[in-house]
């Protein structure tokens, strides 16, 4: 009964939840500690790094954050709605820039209506797996069998070869404003958009309500699968957006395009802070797990670090992360 | 969905796999011939190999409630590890391979049952991490056999009576000792008591690490012997391949009838389960179609697959499949109705 899989479960030995005081008090601990974690990391990068910080190698660390803080401000809310993360994101990434890609240069669509297509394929693909989870199925497999899928109809629509998009098309996403990359303007919107959506509209208040006890939500007449449902689509709009982002910045589209961002993105939200269990997080903290996770990938460019070590880094700051939240989490228990 | 047939417990889950495994060999077989020759057998025991060795890794893990998603990192690992140990022979190379895979599996398993941490959450990490280690003891490149040793790829899939080679054999082996002790053994049982009711079971005496350490070393282990068999049988390790196995893993030990929720599953439907997914796998490229056709098709059947044992999991779907039992079956089947847990 108290499978570890089961992201709604509630324990029956669970002890009582603990008093507010407590809980801010451990919010502050993590935030402190993750900020000193960060502070740290930079102290070290700076004294052993010479290039480390310049203005150049700024907007380098920028660069690298955008498409996975984009794509990861969107996982957040998968996470606060309980279910984990999705091993989808790349695919869904690389499905919408696909799709863009296919719109401009076969059908010759303008821009905005190229995007807008990208984008509402990434609302049927978020419907269907967040109406798959909230019927109760596994999220992490429900997402593992979607990425397959997603990944062979790409392939069929594309067959399975790279679509080069004009640099003149797509100098409008790619380029840069005042010496910053557009992207990073985006993703900083993103963010805020993502933070009203969670803090003042209806659709995020109850994917808070449905992640922190679905039992309770759903007796308050909140429609729990509606709210995973729209934490699904959330999720798949902003990967696809940094998909799109993605074919603007390297001027082609494919479906081996985005391979490897589930692993940062995921690891950006497992850094993070944001409780597993569900109910509690914020976009804001998953903006900065995904510029920690640059400033990680940064450090080990600079440090001619190969692709092997690069990963071993992020594995290891999964695995650290989530372990000190945990131990967190008993300590206040 | 139980029911009693001279003293043997028949699943519901495990007869409706092995019933369409059966129908779906015997379609495939009577329009394309292929499937009946020994060739075509031998064809799908080969891919029944890997794919069985990974969703008995990953089945395990779901019995016990758990999931591993590091499987087919370890499995990369230890690729590169069994073709770099090529020269100590062949049996001492995947011995090794696996024994690394082992000890991983095991400080895996002790991490996530003393921190009582979640295995998804770990296993995800790990999953990054030790396919980067992958790449680094590869130095990045994907380390070959010699020309003479090339004599070791083709031993472990030269073809014995026909059909098998001492890969498929081994893989049939793995699941009838496995298979043995999850049935019959104390320690199996516990894997099962630990998936089905945690708390319950320790309460009545379970280890709470025992089990979890078992099931993950078990897991490497297999991920690794996986990675050993096919990085030597394609003459190559390859650090950033294997990846795909876990769905394909995943995809056979749930229609094999193992259930995420942990605590049901038998071996013998997972071993289905491979054998099902890699007739379709076969098929499909006996028809010609790319391999992106089979990843598909996958996908898409592990979301069905998904979908009904959700929908199976629903009171409704299960009055309404009731209802569609003939009347001279519903005496046997409806008592089975009455909740298990």
């Amino acid at each position: 009964m108290a499978s570890s899989l089961d992201p709604a479960t509630v324990s029956p030995t669970a002890p009582p939840p603990p008093s507010r005081e407590a809980a801010d008090r451990t919010m502050l601990i993590v935030r402190l500690s993750a900020t000193a974690i960060i502070v740290a990391f930079l102290v070290v990068a700076h004294l052993t790094t010479p290039q480390f910080v310049t203005w150049d190698n700024f907007l380098s660390i920028l660069r690298t954050a955008a498409p996975v803080g984009i794509a990861a401000v969107g996982l957040a809310f998968v996470t606060i709605s309980g279910n984990y993360f999705s091993l989808a994101i790349e695919q869904t990434a690389a499905f919408g820039g696909v799709i863009f890609a296919l719109c401009m240069v076969d059908a010759g669509l303008p821009l905005v209506v190229a995007l807008a297509v990208g984008l509402a394929a990434a609302v049927v693909i978020g419907v269907l797996q967040g109406a798959t989870v909230g019927l109760g199925a596994n999220p992490i497999i429900t997402t593992l069998g979607a990425g397959a899928g997603l990944y062979g109809l790409m392939a069929i629509i594309s067959g399975s070869g790279t679509i080069t998009v004009s640099t003149s098309l797509t100098s409008v996403l790619g380029g840069s404003l005042l010496g910053i990359p557009r992207v990073s303007y985006v993703f900083v919107a993103i963010t805020a958009i993502a933070y009203v959506v969670l803090v003042k509209t209806r659709l995020g208040r109850s994917i808070v309500l449905v992640g922190a006890n679905t039992a309770t939500a759903t007796a308050s007449g909140i429609r729990s699968g509606g709210a995973v449902t729209g934490a699904f689509v959330l999720c798949s709009l902003a990967a696809a957006t940094a998909g799109i982002f993605g074919v603007a910045m390297f001027g082609e589209a494919g479906t081996q395009q985005m391979r490897g961002l589930t692993f940062d993105v995921v690891a950006a939200v497992l850094v993070s802070g944001i409780s597993l269990k569900g109910g509690d997080g914020s976009p804001l903290r998953a903006a900065f797990g995904a510029f920690f996770i640059a400033l990680l990938i940064n450090f080990a460019a600079l440090h001619g670090y190969s692709y092997g070590v690069r990963l071993t880094m992020v594995g290891a700051a999964i695995v650290i992360g989530v372990t000190a939240h945990h131990l967190l989490r008993r300590i206040q228990d | 969905m139980r029911s009693r047939f001279r003293g043997f417990r028949v699943d519901g889950d495990l007869a409706v796999a092995l019933t369409i495994l059966a129908v779906v060999y015997i379609a495939f077989a009577v329009t394309d011939p292929r499937f009946f020759g020994a060739g075509g057998i031998y064809t799908v025991l080969e891919g029944f190999a890997f794919v069985g060795v990974i969703g008995l890794g990953v089945g395990i893990t779901m019995i016990a409630g758990e999931f591993d998603l590091s499987i087919t990192s370890v499995a990369a690992l230890c690729g590169v590890f069994a073709v770099q140990f090529i020269e100590f022979g062949l049996v001492p190379a995947i011995a090794l391979a696996v024994l690394i895979g082992l000890a991983f599996g095991l400080a895996q398993g002790a991490f996530i049952a003393f921190l009582g941490i979640s295995s998804l959450l770990v296993t995800v990490g790990t999953m990054v991490g030790v396919r980067g280690l992958a790449f680094i003891f590869s130095g990045e490149r994907a380390p070959i056999l010699s020309i003479e040793d090339l004599v070791y790829s083709d031993a472990i899939q030269q073809k014995i009576l026909g059909v098998f080679s001492p890969f498929s054999l081994i893989t049939i082996a793995l699941f009838l000792v496995i298979g043995l002790f999850m049935a019959y053994t104390r320690w199996g049982r516990e894997i099962y008591a630990i998936g089905g009711g945690r708390e319950e079971a320790i309460s009545a005496g379970v280890s709470r690490t025992r089990p979890l350490v078992i099931c993950f070393g078990v897991s490497a282990a297999l991920g690794a012997f996986a990675g050993a068999m096919l990085s030597i049988k394609s003459g190559s390790g390859a650090p950033g391949a294997y990846s795909e196995l876990l769905l394909v893993g995943v995809t056979a030990a749930l229609i094999g009838g193992v259930r995420l929720e942990g605590g049901r599953g038998y071996i013998i439907g997972i071993a289905a389960g491979a054998l099902m997914l890699r007739l379709l796998e076969t098929k499909i490229a006996f028809a010609g179609q790319p391999s992106y056709i089979a990843t598909l098709a996958v996908g898409a059947l592990l979301l069905l697959v998904l979908m009904l044992q959700v929908a199976s999991d629903r009171p409704g779907f299960r009055l309404w499949l009731a209802g569609m039992v003939p009347k001279s079956w519903r005496a046997r089947s409806l008592p089975a109705e009455t909740p298990t847990e």
